[in-house]
């Protein structure tokens, strides 16, 4: 998958898309981060705290993950792709869960896409320790 | 007569997401206000209290002039206290402006005020029952209620037995986006100006949602920083100046540093804060942007993390709440 082709569906800036002209997006079986925001495999996750709830699973070809002042959009084949709010987070980061059969990808206008392998993600934001610990937004 | 509503249809429940989002754009409207359709409103309220209606609107631009005029204006003016009131509110603020002509000082007058469009909330609840249900209510209520949101379609505004003063919008709203839609979605933010401007240079500077002095915005430096006795203000100053301008400046070196994972060939940077400059014991974390800006750069940026953190490795983990160990096998940072 080419940033060009997500580019139609997601606004990504003109300097990221020329950067990312003449590559394929990897796509990453581990650990990922894109910008304030990481996805990390279940297993991982489960190590860190995260529960999986394994509930409310809702097919998605698009989704906004997180809100910002740019956006981090997940774009998968139709029936492919499922996504759960259900994770319980002992740190409060995670906004949700990507279960997939295929690569999908998330974009995003200044971080460009990353890809993500089959199989489980969980979406956490990144935080800051502030006079109050807070969730960062790019 | 009044028929009970128990239940929404679904084509009402579908209907309430857009209805929302357009009594918001409603209640943050940045255009001058329909001055006539305004006043319109407000002689109904007037009559509907059964009050004689003054016809003297004053529109000022911003609500510090209706401040400190309104009290003023009171008190020359004189006048008891107008009884009975289309609601509380119409009552509310008439008397309300009455005390405070008399009151000791300006700011104990503006706890009865009408909120304009910032009170949009109400509007757009009674209407989306009136417009979208089609409740019907007994006679007048919702002539009363339109009334209502037409005065309603401006600033701040305080009816008086006189005169009526009202604030007009604002010419500029700026906010950041915090949540996802619903209450605290957003919050007041700009970082290289007021975030609400009036249309006669007034404004409110907002730092992710907290009121600050406008240096904070516009231009930090060390000794104002330095000079603040507000912790919050502070941190403010010290976000808006920027942590990697602060280091720059003051020439520190790093305690720690090591390989950024996922982001070679860049380095993870472990700084201290001196005690007493921020709210909060911390660190600092300065990353380096996996992405390339507009000029093909790459930002430094800085985070605060735990004080105790003493290495860059694991402050980056703690950002994303993973061991040292699984976020040292991190394959990509964009």
């Amino acid at each position: 998958m080419r940033l060009t082709q997500l580019a139609e569906r997601v606004e990504v800036n003109e300097w990221v898309l020329e950067e990312w002209a003449d590559q394929d997006i990897p796509v990453s079986t581990g650990l990922v981060a894109q910008g304030d925001v990481v996805f990390v495999p279940e297993e991982m996750a489960a190590a860190n705290g995260v529960k999986v709830g394994g509930a409310d699973w809702v097919e998605v070809t698009e989704r906004v993950l997180v809100e910002g002042t740019h956006r981090h959009v997940l774009i998968a084949e139709k029936g492919v792709c499922r996504f759960s709010v259900a994770a319980v987070d002992s740190v409060g980061l995670a906004v949700g869960v990507i279960d997939c059969d295929a690569p999908v990808f998330v974009v995003h206008a200044e971080h460009g896409a990353v890809g993500l392998a089959a199989g489980r993600w969980v979406v956490r934001r990144t935080r800051e320790q502030a006079a109050e610990i807070r969730r960062v937004m790019d | 007569m009044t028929v009970k509503i128990d239940t929404l249809t679904d084509a009402q429940k579908a209907r309430m997401a857009s209805w929302v989002q357009e009594w918001i754009e409603r209640g943050l409207s940045c255009e001058p206000a329909d001055r006539a359709a305004v006043e319109a409103g407000m002689a109904e309220c007037y009559r509907f209290a059964g009050l004689p209606w003054h016809g003297r609107v004053v529109w000022v631009e911003s609500p510090l002039v209706v401040a400190l005029a309104g009290p003023i204006a009171g008190y020359l003016l004189g006048g008891d206290a107008v009884d009975d009131a289309v609601g509380d509110a119409v009552r509310g603020a008439v008397r309300g402006a009455v005390h405070g002509a008399v009151g000791d000082a300006v700011g104990d007058a503006w706890w009865k005020y009408l909120g304009g469009q910032w009170w949009i909330s109400w509007q757009a609840w009674t209407s989306f029952f009136r417009d979208v249900c089609d409740l019907e209510l007994d006679s007048g209520i919702w002539g009363r209620d339109r009334a209502y949101a037409a005065a309603q379609s401006a600033g701040w505004w305080w009816p008086h037995k006189e005169f009526v003063i009202v604030s007009d919008r604002p010419a500029e709203i700026h906010r950041e986006r915090v949540g996802p839609d619903g209450w605290g979605s957003h919050r007041l933010h700009r970082e290289d100006g007021p975030a609400v401007l009036f249309r006669d240079g007034w404004a409110v500077w907002a730092w992710h949602g907290l009121m600050v002095p406008r240096w904070v915005v516009e231009s930090p430096t060390l000794e104002l920083i330095a000079a603040e006795e507000n912790a919050e203000i502070r941190r403010a100053g010290i976000e808006s100046f920027s942590w990697d301008r602060w280091l720059k400046e003051a020439q520190l070196s790093p305690v720690a540093v090591c390989d950024d994972p996922g982001n070679a060939p860049h380095r993870l940077e472990l700084f201290d804060v001196p005690v007493g400059l921020y709210p909060t014991a911390v660190r600092l974390l300065v990353m380096t942007n996996g992405s390339v800006e507009r000029d093909g750069t790459r930002r430094r940026y800085a985070e605060t993390v735990p004080a105790e953190i003493g290495d860059p490795l694991t402050a980056a983990a703690w950002r994303v709440g993973l061991s040292r160990e699984d976020y040292a096998a991190i394959q990509r940072r964009t």
